[in-house]
C-alpha cells in the first residue's frame, strides 16, 4: 500500500464484543485496515478504559487519520475524556453510529482509500442500511 | 469519456459478507457510480451493507452496472470478483489467495523513553561459518533497539514480507496471507536518532530461539528500549528459517539439514551462539564500534537473555564472557552443562510451569544439573499456563491471527509476564535497583511460581 489507511478503533464496554466486531470488520474488509478493539476495562470487566483507548488510537494512528466507534453512548464520555488530552486529537473523528454495522461500512471504505471524513460518513449512515 | 456499462453474470455462491466485502472495496476504488441489482433490488455497491441487503443467493442473475469515467474497467473488475469470489467455499478459495485476517500488532512498550531500531550487519572474518561450507567469515544480522530522540517516523518493519512467507510456509502454517507477520504495526522509529548522554544505558543481548529469528522477541526488545536500555537481537545466520541480508540475499536454516541425534548438534548451536555474543561485543563496545550510537552504551553493565537454545547460549556466553554480568534462559533446555568451576554471576530460570517444575523428567533436569553449578545469585521461576512461544512475540500473532496452538495463556499475558520479569532481573542486577518482583511470588502475576529445587 503506498499510502495509509485510516485507522479505525472500536470502543466498547465488552472486550469481546469489540475484539469480535473488529474481527468481522477485518475479515469483510479484506484485512488492509488497522482495526484496534478496546473494550473492557483494564481489569478485563465489563466497561470502558481510557487507557486502553488511548493506546488504540495511537496503534490506529497511520497518518491518515482515525474513525472512533463507540458501542453506547456511555462510552462517549471515555472517548472525550481521553481525546482533550490526544495531541493528534484533529485527526480524530468520532462516529455516531451502529456499533457492528457501522464498523463494517467504515472499514469496507477505508480499505478502499477513503478519507477520514468518508469513513466517518460511512459508519454514521450504516444507521439507515435495511438487513430485510 | 463518461459512460455507462453493464453486465449480468450468474452467482455461483451466496453473496454474503466476505463476497460483498471484497466487492465493496473494489468498488470503491474506482470513480463511476456502481451499482449491483437482483431482480428488483438494487444496490449501491460501493455500500457493502446494502450489497449485503440483497441477500443474493446461489444460482440467482446479477447485473453489474456502472456510469462515469472508468466505467468499464469498474464493471469488468466486479464482474471478476463475484465470479471468484462467489465459488463454493466463499473467500478463501483459489484464486483469491488466502482468507484475510487482522492486522496484527504488538502491544506498547511500558516505559516513557521513546524508542528508536535500526539494523546492523556484522562480518567476523576470524572464524569461519559454523553451518555453511565455503563461507569463510561468519556472517551476522543484528537489530539494535534504543531511546530515541523526536522527531517521530515510519515504525520499523517487523519483518520483510519475503521473510514472513518463509517463516509461515516452513512452518506449514496457512490460512493467513503470507506477507501478515511483515505487516505487523511495532512500536519502534526506524533509523530514528538515539538520545542519551556517553554511556548512559546498560546493554541487552537477546538471543532467539532456534528457526526463530530475532523478530520474535521485539515486543520484549522495545519495553526495554522504552526503560533506557540499549537492546541488541542476533540472527544467528542459518539458524533461523529466514534472514535477510542488505546486499539482498535471504537465508534459510541451513543448519537444520546437517541435523543429526546424537552427533552434538544443540551443543555445537549453543557454543557457535556464545562465540556470536562475543563478536557482537566486541563490535559494539570496543574500539571503533560497528554502531554510531555505540557511545550510548555502558560497556560496564552488559547482560543476555535468549529463548530456548538462545537462553542455553545464554548460559555458554556467561561462561566463556566475562563482559556479560547476568543472565535469563526462558524455556530453554541447556545441552552443554556449566563447568565444574560453577557460575558466580545472577542467573534466571524463567521457563514453562509444564516442562520446567523440578522434579520432572527431560529438559527440566538440565535446569536441576545447572542450578547446583550457579553459585551467585539466581531464581526459578515457572508460569502457569505457557507454552514454549509464551515468552515471545509469537503466541501473540497467534492469538491475533487465530492461528491454532495448544491451549495457552493468552499471548498478550504471557508477554506482560516476560517483560516484567526479564526488566526485573536486568534493572536489579544491571543498574543496582532491588526489584520486590523477583524475591517472591507476586498478587500481579500469581501464573509466576517460583521453585527451589
Amino acid at each position: 500500500m503506498s499510502t495509509a489507511s485510516v485507522g479505525i478503533v472500536l470502543v466498547s464496554h465488552s472486550a469481546e464484543l469489540a475484539e469480535g466486531a473488529a474481527n468481522l470488520a477485518a475479515q469483510v474488509s479484506g484485512g488492509t485496515v488497522t482495526i484496534v478493539a478496546a473494550g473492557g476495562t483494564d481489569d478485563g470487566d465489563l466497561g470502558t478504559s481510557a487507557a486502553k483507548v488511548e493506546h488504540a488510537l495511537r496503534q490506529a494512528d497511520q497518518g491518515a487519520g482515525v474513525v472512533v466507534l463507540p458501542d453506547l453512548g456511555s462510552a462517549v464520555l471515555t472517548v472525550r475524556a481521553v481525546l482533550e488530552d490526544y495531541a493528534s486529537a484533529g485527526s480524530v473523528l468520532l462516529a455516531d453510529a451502529p456499533f457492528v454495522e457501522g464498523a463494517v461500512a467504515a472499514t469496507v471504505i477505508a480499505a478502499a482509500g477513503g478519507d477520514l471524513k468518508a469513513v466517518a460518513t460511512a459508519a454514521e449512515e450504516a444507521r439507515h442500511a435495511r438487513k430485510l | 469519456m463518461p459512460a455507462s456499462c453493464e453486465q449480468e453474470i450468474m452467482l455461483t455462491g451466496d453473496l454474503h459478507a466476505r463476497p460483498a466485502g471484497a466487492l465493496a472495496v473494489a468498488a470503491g476504488r474506482f470513480a463511476s457510480a456502481v451499482s449491483v441489482t437482483v431482480g428488483e433490488r438494487t444496490a449501491d455497491a460501493k455500500s457493502v451493507l446494502s450489497v449485503m441487503g440483497l441477500g443474493a443467493t446461489s444460482g440467482q442473475h446479477v447485473t453489474v452496472s456502472a456510469a462515469g469515467p472508468d466505467a468499464r474497467e469498474a464493471v469488468a473488475a466486479l464482474v471478476a470478483i463475484l465470479s471468484e469470489a462467489t465459488k463454493v467455499g466463499g473467500l478463501g478459495s483459489s484464486g483469491m489467495g488466502t482468507a484475510p485476517g487482522r492486522i496484527p500488532y504488538l502491544p506498547e512498550p511500558t516505559g516513557p523513553l521513546r524508542v528508536g531500531t535500526t539494523p546492523l550487519y556484522l562480518k567476523d572474518a576470524s572464524r569461519p561459518d559454523p553451518w555453511a561450507a565455503g563461507v569463510d567469515a561468519r556472517e551476522l544480522m543484528v537489530s539494535l533497539w534504543y531511546p530515541a530522540a523526536p522527531p517521530d517516523g515510519p515504525r520499523a518493519l517487523y519483518m520483510t514480507p519475503a521473510e514472513s512467507e518463509l517463516q509461515l510456509t516452513s512452518r506449514d502454517i496457512t490460512g493467513v496471507p503470507p506477507d501478515v507477520l511483515s505487516r505487523t504495526r511495532t512500536n519502534a522509529v526506524l533509523d530514528a536518532a538515539p538520545a542519551g548522554p556517553h554511556r548512559a544505558c546498560p546493554l541487552v543481548v537477546l538471543s532467539p530461539g532456534f528457526t526463530n529469528p530475532r523478530s520474535v522477541l521485539t515486543a520484549l526488545a522495545e519495553d526495554l528500549a522504552s526503560h533506557g536500555y540499549v537492546v541488541a537481537g542476533i540472527d544467528h545466520t542459518y539458524e533461523s528459517f529466514a534472514t535477510s541480508f542488505p546486499d539482498g540475499r535471504v537465508t534459510t536454516a541451513l543448519a537444520r539439514e546437517t541435523r543429526r541425534p546424537g552427533t552434538g548438534f544443540w551443543e555445537k548451536v549453543q557454543a557457535g551462539r556464545a562465540a556470536d555474543v562475543s563478536f557482537v561485543l566486541d563490535e559494539l563496545t570496543e574500539a571503533h564500534p560497528a554502531w554510531p550510537g555505540a557511545g550510548l552504551i555502558d560497556p560496564a553493565r552488559i547482560a543476555m537473555a535468549g529463548h530456548s537454545i538462545g537462553g542455553a547460549a545464554a548460559i555458554a556466553a556467561l561462561v566463556a564472557d566475562p563482559r556479560i554480568r547476568a543472565g535469563i534462559d526462558m524455556d530453554g533446555m541447556i545441552p552443554t552443562a556449566i563447568p565444574d568451576g560453577g557460575l558466580p554471576r545472577p542467573f534466571l530460570f524463567l521457563g514453562k510451569q509444564a516442562n520446567y517444575t523440578p522434579g520432572g523428567e527431560g529438559s527440566v533436569t538440565t535446569w536441576e544439573r545447572d542450578w547446583k553449578r550457579l553459585t551467585g545469585w539466581k531464581r526459578w521461576l515457572v508460569v502457569a499456563g505457557a507454552v514454549h512461544a509464551s515468552f515471545t512475540d509469537l503466541a501473540l500473532l497467534a492469538d491475533q491471527l487465530g492461528i491454532e496452538v495448544e491451549p495457552h495463556l493468552p499471548g498478550a499475558r504471557s508477554l506482560e509476564i516476560t517483560r516484567a520479569y526479564v526488566r526485573a532481573c536486568f534493572d536489579q542486577h544491571l543498574r543496582g535497583e532491588p526489584q520486590v518482583l523477583l524475591d517472591g511470588p507476586s498478587p500481579r502475576f500469581p501464573e509466576v511460581m517460583f521453585c527451589s529445587p
